[in-house]
């Protein structure tokens, strides 16, 4: 039976199809109807209890959190594709921070800035201004740090492409798109250089040529 | 060599950490960083934690930073030695990242909050309160269920799932006066009552002092 990844058209979902596609490991897709609330019927919560995307099923194993399902992926698939935790404990040390980096300090105002600039009036409430100027306030800090540290250091976890780059490119797709603020990144002369490199994996693009959100 | 853990023996993310070494008999010596005059945001600091955090580590060449990072780390590294906190196969490991990952994207996000408003901000903004606590009743919930058939939150044993919350449970349970949202639910309070009773947790407590 093959692996199935739920809600491939959204972004947390997409860090796990490029994880994937990286390692060729061959999957399916399950469409989830945000729309209609799919995600919060009994049996999607049955797969994920906190009701949102993805949620991964291999056989019978369930696993849900994208960051923990690329993890998975890129342990249970070591020796295929190219080697996304790196070599050793300690390159997977440095992995694991800029995995939790994003995680923890670079994805929070970068959902507000989602939210509420790409998804307030789909989902129907006020689109705060005030959030929208701190968040990019806060993400234009985070950046800097990128940009000192990216000087020194062609990927975030060191000479390698990890799980940490590949975590940060379904949402910041969405900051050089949608959102409309690709200055972020285009007047970061590392971060830029990091972002293209990272971008034009054949890997990603054959994640968004194929899930992308239906226009 | 010992490993040099940088932060206060107070603050909720060095203790994560803390808890790991204690958990896994790891020999560590604390450098005292001084959140009350922001030692952790001058350029010395800022050498070892670009973000002006707590914690840093530094081992021998090692140095590594984000609490949770360290805890895999060392966990990894010392796999065999003291108590088991990644599983035993790759698809138990997968489900203790899960429950991490939950800590991280659910539990923190409403907890932090709650603690800086509640117990460090003289006004605090009560209508955030009021909205943080629903959404931490929602989050308890999920618990509540998944505790209902599991010891622990990743399965029968006691993994870093479980100890990645204890510092922000301890929070809720004494200085943010939220220690209701536990006792009312059976399995999350025993499960609270079961890992605050193991002798790493109790020996924390005591380096801490409160």
């Amino acid at each position: 039976m093959v692996l199935k990844v739920y809600g491939p058209h959204f972004a947390s979902p997409k860090r796990a199809l490029v994880t994937l596609i990286e390692k060729g490991v061959p999957f399916e897709t399950v469409p989830v109807d945000l729309m209609k609330g799919e995600h919060k019927q009994p049996a999607y919560l049955a797969l994920q209890p906190f009701g949102t995307v993805p949620a991964v099923v291999d056989g019978d194993y369930k696993i849900f959190e994208s960051r923990a399902v690329m993890r998975y992926v890129a342990e249970k698939y070591r020796s295929q594709g190219p080697d996304l935790l790196g070599k050793t404990v300690e390159d997977r040390g440095q992995v694991e921070q800029w995995l939790d980096v994003e995680a923890t300090t670079f994805h929070p105002p970068l959902l507000n800035l989602t939210l509420h600039i790409m998804f307030a009036s789909v989902m129907g409430f006020p689109s705060d201004e005030k959030l929208i100027k701190e968040s990019e306030e806060k993400l234009s800090a985070v950046l800097d740090v990128y940009e000192a540290h990216l000087s020194k250091s062609k990927y975030l976890a060191g000479d390698f492409v990890s799980l940490a780059d590949l975590a940060h490119l379904p949402f910041t797709d969405y900051l050089v798109g949608p959102i409309g603020k690709a200055y972020m990144i285009k007047d970061r002369k590392h971060v830029s250089a990091w972002w293209d490199d990272i971008s034009s994996r054949p890997a990603w693009k054959e994640t968004l040529e194929k899930y992308s959100f239906p226009a | 060599m010992v490993v040099k853990l940088f932060g206060q023996i107070k603050a909720g993310n060095p203790q994560r950490v803390l808890l790991c070494f204690l958990e896994k008999g790891i020999e560590f010596e604390v450098i005292h960083v001084d959140l009350n005059t922001f030692e952790q945001k001058k350029p010395e600091y800022l050498l070892r934690q670009p973000f002006g955090q707590v914690p840093a580590i530094e081992d021998g060449d090692l140095k590594l930073f984000e609490s949770r990072a360290i805890s895999r780390y060392y966990a990894t590294k010392y796999a065999d030695q003291g108590t088991d906190l990644l599983g035993k196969t790759l698809e138990q490991r997968a489900i203790v990242e899960q429950w991490m990952e939950v800590e991280a994207n659910y539990f923190n996000v409403v907890v932090l909050p709650l603690v800086i408003n509640i117990v460090f901000t003289p006004k605090f903004d009560v209508a955030l309160v009021e909205e943080l606590k629903v959404k931490l009743d929602k989050v308890l919930d999920v618990y509540e269920n998944q505790l209902a058939t599991n010891r622990y939150l990743a399965g029968a044993e006691f993994s870093l799932a479980d100890l990645t919350h204890m510092p922000g449970m301890r929070y809720i349970m004494n200085e943010a006066g939220l220690g209701s949202m536990i006792t009312s639910r059976e399995n999350v309070n025993r499960w609270w009552n079961e890992i605050s009773a193991r002798p790493a947790w109790k020996k924390l407590m005591e380096m801490a002092a409160y």
